[in-house]
Order: C-alpha cells, then structure tokens, then sequence
C-alpha cells in the first residue's frame, strides 16, 4: 500500500469519516482503522507519520494499541494522539501511562478541530526520533 | 514544913493544844470539804455534760440511721425500678439476686431462678450480646456486662443486662441504607461515565461534520445554508457545554475531581483568561478593567480548574450586564489568603437569592438573551473548585446596582507548599511507578547583595533568575518553587536520577550565563545539586534534607 500521512483508528464509522475528511481537506493523506490489530497492520504497511489513536473501543483499547506499536521496530517512533472522552473510568486506568509524554498527546472529544490540526501540524513536522522530553 | 505538891493542871498552852489541834483538824476537815464539793460539783458537771453528749450522740446516730433507711430505701427503689436489669451471679453459677427489669428482659421470674444455675455467659472486660428466644417465639437481644464484687461476704458478679432489640433494628435499617446510598453512588458514578462517553462521541462526530460542510470542504454553501448551520453548531456547542458541566458537578460531588496543581502566576492567569472576554465585554458596550498587580502572586493550584471559575464569573458577569455597564476584576493579597474579585453593574441579583445562588440547577428570573441560558450549574461547579482548593467564593450584590463574585484561595507558606508539592510528585510516581526528583538551588549573597543595590535592582536580578529557570524547564515538566530567596527548588515529577542531572546541567549552565550577563558573575554563587525519589530519600521532608546537605549555602562576605 502507499504510504500516508496519518492513520485514524476508531471502532465509530462516523468518526472515522468526519475526521478523515476534515483532516484530508488540510492535504493530508489517510488511512482508517476500525479496530486494534488492522490499525497494527495498516501501521506497518502505510508507514503514517502521526497515528490519531481513539482509546475506548472493544477488544484491544487504544492504550494497548499503543503498547503494541512500541513493540514493533518498525512503528515504535510513530507519534500517537490519543483521543478521549477524558472521564471515563477505563480510560483513566489504561491511558495514564501515557499521560504528559512528549509524542502522546490526550485530545478530548468533542475536539476543536483547529486544535487538532495544529497539534498534527507540530507532530508531523518534528523527525520521528523525538525521544524523552527533558 | 509543908511540901508543896504542884498538881499538873494543864497549862493554858497545854490546854491550847488540844484546841489547836482541833481547830486544826477542823479546818483540816473544811478544807477536805471543800475540796469534796468541789469535787461533787465537777463530777456533777461531768455527769451533766456525758448526758448532753449522749444525747446529742444519740441524736446524731437517730438522723443517721434515718438517712440510712432512706438510703436503703432509695437503693431498693433504685434496683427496684431501674430499666436495666440487674442480677448476682455467685461463682457456681448460681442466680442469688434478680430485680424486676431482669425479671422481665429474662422472662423469668425471679423466685424460680433464684439458685438455679444462670445459663448466659457472664463477660467483664466488654459488653456481650445475648439473644433470648421467648416461648412465644418472639426475640429479644440483650447485653449484659457484669463486674467482679462481693455479696453476703462471697465473691460474686454482678451483671447488668439491657434490651437492645429496637437499638439493634435501627441499627440494622440504618446499614442497609447506607449500603443501598453505596450502591446508588457507584452506579451514579457509572451513568455518568457512561452517558457521558455515549454523549459525547456524537456530538463530538456532529460538530465535525456541521464544521466540514461550513468550511464548504465538500463544496459552496448558500448564505442561507450557512445560517442555518451556524445555528445547529452552536446548539450542538452548547450541548457539550452542558454535558461538561454535568460531568464537572458529579466528578466534584464524588470526591473523584483531581486537581493537577502546580505553581502558577495567579496575576498572568487571569490576564491570560480574561483577554478574550474583553472583546465580547466590548462588543456589548462593556468597559471592562482590569488592575494587573505588578508583583507577581505565585501559588499552587489548578490553573484549568481556576481558569474555569474565573471564565464562569466574567462570563456571568457580561451576560447580566446591560449595555454601557462595567465590569471590574481584581486579584490581591490579604492577610493569607489571595483575592481575586469580579465586579459588574448589572442588573443583580434580589438578597433573598443570593444564599442559594451556589446550589445547583438554580436560576433567577433571567431575562437572558437567547443562546444565553446556562444549566444553573456554573456557580455550584465554582463552589467546588473552590473546595478542593481549600478555599471560598460568596456573593455581594444589591438588585438594580450590579454584583461582586469574591473567591479566596489560602496562600499557604513555603515550607508546606514546597511539602505538599512533593508530596504530590511522591503520589503521583507510587501511582505510575515512576521516580521524581528534586532540584535544589542554593544561592549564596544574597544578603550582602540586597544591601549594595537598590530594592528594584535587587528584584529585577531575583526575577530574572526565577525567568531563567522557568524557561528552561519544559512546560509541565517542573515546578519552580521558592520557600526562600536564597533556596530554590525545582520539582521534576517523573524524572529519573539521570534526567535530573540533565536538567540540573541545562539550567546549572543557563544561570550562569544570566548572572555573566549581569556582571554577577564574581558575586553570586550558586550551587545545585539534585536528589530522587526513592533512590536518595522516600519522603519529602527527607528530600529537602538531602539536597540542603549537598548543598550547603555559605555567607561568605569575602566574595564580594
């Protein structure tokens, strides 16, 4: 497959459409992702610079997602921005990992999409082996 | 011649004698008399005393003995009457004495028990529960206590026993009460995550895809199309807002809001906050003022979560402010505690409301524009910030004039804010199982500098440190906090020993540079040092003291 700029994974259709036509219409190219391991999957074959992460989704959530990716020498520099509702009990256990790390970013839904776009401009345009923020 | 024979006749003194003798023995004998009467009349009044005192004695054991009877009396109308049942229990056993309240709590009459083995079990150190089943099945619980004593020169115990079946039942209600609230918490709780992720999620997808076709991405709107979109978008925006709010008053009411504090210039976030609401006051014909204290007023809170008070009363304030009003924020420090006051000359708000303004869900006669209403939420959310912060908000305003919103945040002292951040750091690496380290920078002279420059220099070089360190930290990644002028700390949550020394490298390098810069070079001397937890300390207090002894802050007045 070709590579794109960002790979969306979200287990909600409507957000996987809305989000990747907002984020297209800023020139970028993108891939979609319904679950876990496609999104493991289409990582590896479409090389995305930034992965825009939702965290609530059924079986494999995306903190695990996230873990996984880290594994893998071939993803584990790619930037994640995670999206959340920010509240929820689950998320809070599984995504406090990650919180404040320099390429995990939290964005709260319902997102301000200019926020968002900004967020990813700054990600996407920072080399891939941005490492311990200190 | 005649002889003449003397006959001896006594002679007057002879004859004398026996008169003196017994004028002697005579008076002898008055005296003894005397004596005797004398005597008589003590014994007499001995006598007569002895029967007074008898009297009286008897007088005394008469009342004595009264009180004592009616002691006794007392005593059995005491055993007698009293609610708690009372009983002897002898060492065999065997029930010697029973009052009537035992007798009923028992039920058993006290003659056929009395020397009949007592079956319960008979505890001094604590109460003890004994249910009684009575014949017609009913249940009593009692609980008896009883103590060691003696009785009819026996040792014996003696137990109370006491009905506490309606005590017990109450108690019981009162659990399942409680454990019912748990339960209707928690899955409160729950609801609320739960609606809240399933709310939001849609609108999160509706505000997207209103937001494409208003930025004509799938292609040219009409004007009219626009309206009608910018219409929905706002409600939809509205709707988040509402769903915000709701989940900020249940987090605040269940104890479950967390406060990310750090150390914040109160005087800039306000600034900062305000500065879009100044164009919307404006828009409105609003002057609006704001006093910037030139000092900054530095503390340890939540900038987000204050930012939020201060957005809900500057947005109130703009709502219920007709047009050429003002508005006024003011932020200083009283006494310990920090100030920040907003202040309008809007429409009011009646004295009889104002007690409940900070109750949820409650909103007075607006008459607010459309697109205005709130959820009667904002005021109570305040409330709880303020709370959690240990501080205060409270309402002034006369109908007609216009009002003033104050909250009060205590300002704390250094030493407990520098051990509550700490602490907070602490936390939050036991929770992540992470390590948090500590930076401490003593700088040496400046007592002796203080007194060579004039107070603004002195202040311009303290800050300007303070800049220097602040900037070299990334955001969110440490806290500058400085209990003393001549000792800071920088708080590095989720730093390892080797990051630490990183930063120290970084800023040790950047503050020298400053002080070159400033000719302070010679002057002021600084030394850093850094310590970890857990690696060099497992408490705060024990974090300080191990930086402090690295770093040993010397007054040498021949620096300069």
């Amino acid at each position: 497959m070709d590579k794109k700029d960002i790979l969306i994974v979200d287990d909600e259709p409507d957000t996987l459409l809305i989000l990747g036509k907002a984020i297209a219409a800023r020139g970028y190219s993108v891939a979609t992702a319904k679950n876990g391991s496609d999104a493991i999957l289409l990582a590896k074959s479409v090389h995305p610079n930034l992965i825009i992460l939702d965290i609530l989704m059924p079986d494999m959530d995306g903190a695990e997602v996230a873990a996984r990716l880290k594994e893998d020498s071939q993803t584990k520099d790619i930037p994640v921005i995670f999206l959340t509702c920010l509240i929820t009990r689950k998320e809070e256990g599984s995504g406090k990992r990650y919180h404040d790390a320099a390429d995990h970013l939290f964005v709260a839904k319902p997102y301000d999409m200019e926020e968002l776009i900004s967020h990813i401009a700054v990600l996407i345009s920072k080399p891939a082996l941005v490492k311990n923020s200190i | 011649m005649p002889t003449f024979y003397i006959l001896p006749i006594f002679a007057p003194e002879k004859l004398v004698t026996p008169n003196r003798r017994l004028e002697k023995v005579s008076e002898e004998l008055s005296a003894a008399k005397g004596d005797l009467e004398q005597k008589n009349e003590a014994l007499q009044q001995a006598g007569s005393e002895l029967e007074q005192r008898v009297k009286e004695r008897t007088a005394e054991l008469d009342t004595a003995n009264k009180v004592l009877g009616v002691t006794q009396q007392n005593m059995h109308t005491v055993i007698k009457h009293s609610a708690d049942g009372l009983l002897i229990v002898d060492d065999d056993k065997n029930v010697r004495f029973m009052n009537p309240a035992a007798e009923v709590i028992l039920g058993r009459r006290a003659q056929d028990l009395l020397g009949e083995p007592f079956g319960l079990p008979l505890t001094t150190d604590k109460p003890s529960e004994v249910q009684l089943v009575a014949a017609d099945g009913s249940v009593t619980i009692a609980e008896m206590q009883a103590v060691r004593t003696e009785w009819e020169n026996e040792a014996v115990y003696m137990a109370t026993i006491r009905d506490i079946t309606l005590l017990k039942k109450a108690q019981q209600e009162m659990e399942a009460a409680n454990e019912q609230l748990r339960k209707f918490n928690d899955l409160k709780d729950e609801f609320v995550s739960m609606a809240s992720h399933e709310l939001r999620t849609p609108l999160s997808i509706i505000i997207g895809a209103v937001k494409l076709v208003l930025d004509e991405i799938p292609g040219k709107i009409l004007p009219e199309q626009k309206d009608i979109l910018d219409t929905a978008m706002r409600n939809v925006k509205r709707l988040a807002g509402i769903v915000d709010s709701l989940l900020s008053i249940s987090k605040i009411e269940s104890g479950r809001l967390d406060l990310q504090k750090s150390v914040v210039n109160i005087c800039q976030l306000i600034a900062t906050t305000i500065c879009d609401y100044e164009k919307l006051a404006k828009g409105k014909g609003i002057q609006f003022y704001y006093e910037v204290s030139k000092q900054a007023i530095r503390m340890y809170v939540d900038p987000d979560k204050i930012r939020e008070v201060i957005i809900n009363l500057v947005s109130n304030s703009i709502k219920f402010t007709p047009e050429g009003g003002l508005i006024k924020v003011d932020c200083a420090e009283h006494d310990a505690e920090v100030l920040v006051s907003v202040q309008d000359s809007g429409i009011g708000i009646a004295e009889e409301n104002i007690p409940k303004l900070f109750n949820k869900f409650t909103q007075f006669g607006r008459k607010a524009g459309p697109g205005e209403k709130g959820t009667g939420l904002g005021l109570a959310i305040c409330k709880g910030i303020l709370g959690l912060h240990k501080g205060r908000i409270w309402a002034e305003s006369e109908l007609g004039k216009g009002t003033k919103f104050t909250f009060a945040i205590p300002k704390g002292n250094p030493e407990e804010l520098l051990e509550e951040c700490i602490n907070d750091a602490i936390c939050e690496s036991l929770k992540n199982d992470a390590k948090t380290s500590l930076i401490a920078i003593s700088i040496a002279n400046l007592g002796i500098l203080k007194l060579k420059l004039s107070s603004n220099e002195y202040n311009s070089i303290l800050r300007d440190i303070r800049t220097v360190l602040e900037t070299n930290l990334r955001r969110g990644s440490g806290d500058v906090l400085v209990p003393d002028v001549s000792e800071i700390f920088i708080m590095l949550p989720k730093c390892d020993k080797e990051g630490a020394s990183i930063v120290k490298a970084r800023l040790e390098c950047s503050l020298n540079n400053c002080l070159a810069l400033k000719n302070l070079a010679d002057k002021i001397e600084t030394q850093l040092t850094s310590v970890t937890y857990p690696d060099d300390a497992r408490t705060a207090q024990d974090l300080v003291k191990k930086a402090k002894e690295l770093s040993p802050v010397s007054l040498d007045a021949s620096n300069i």
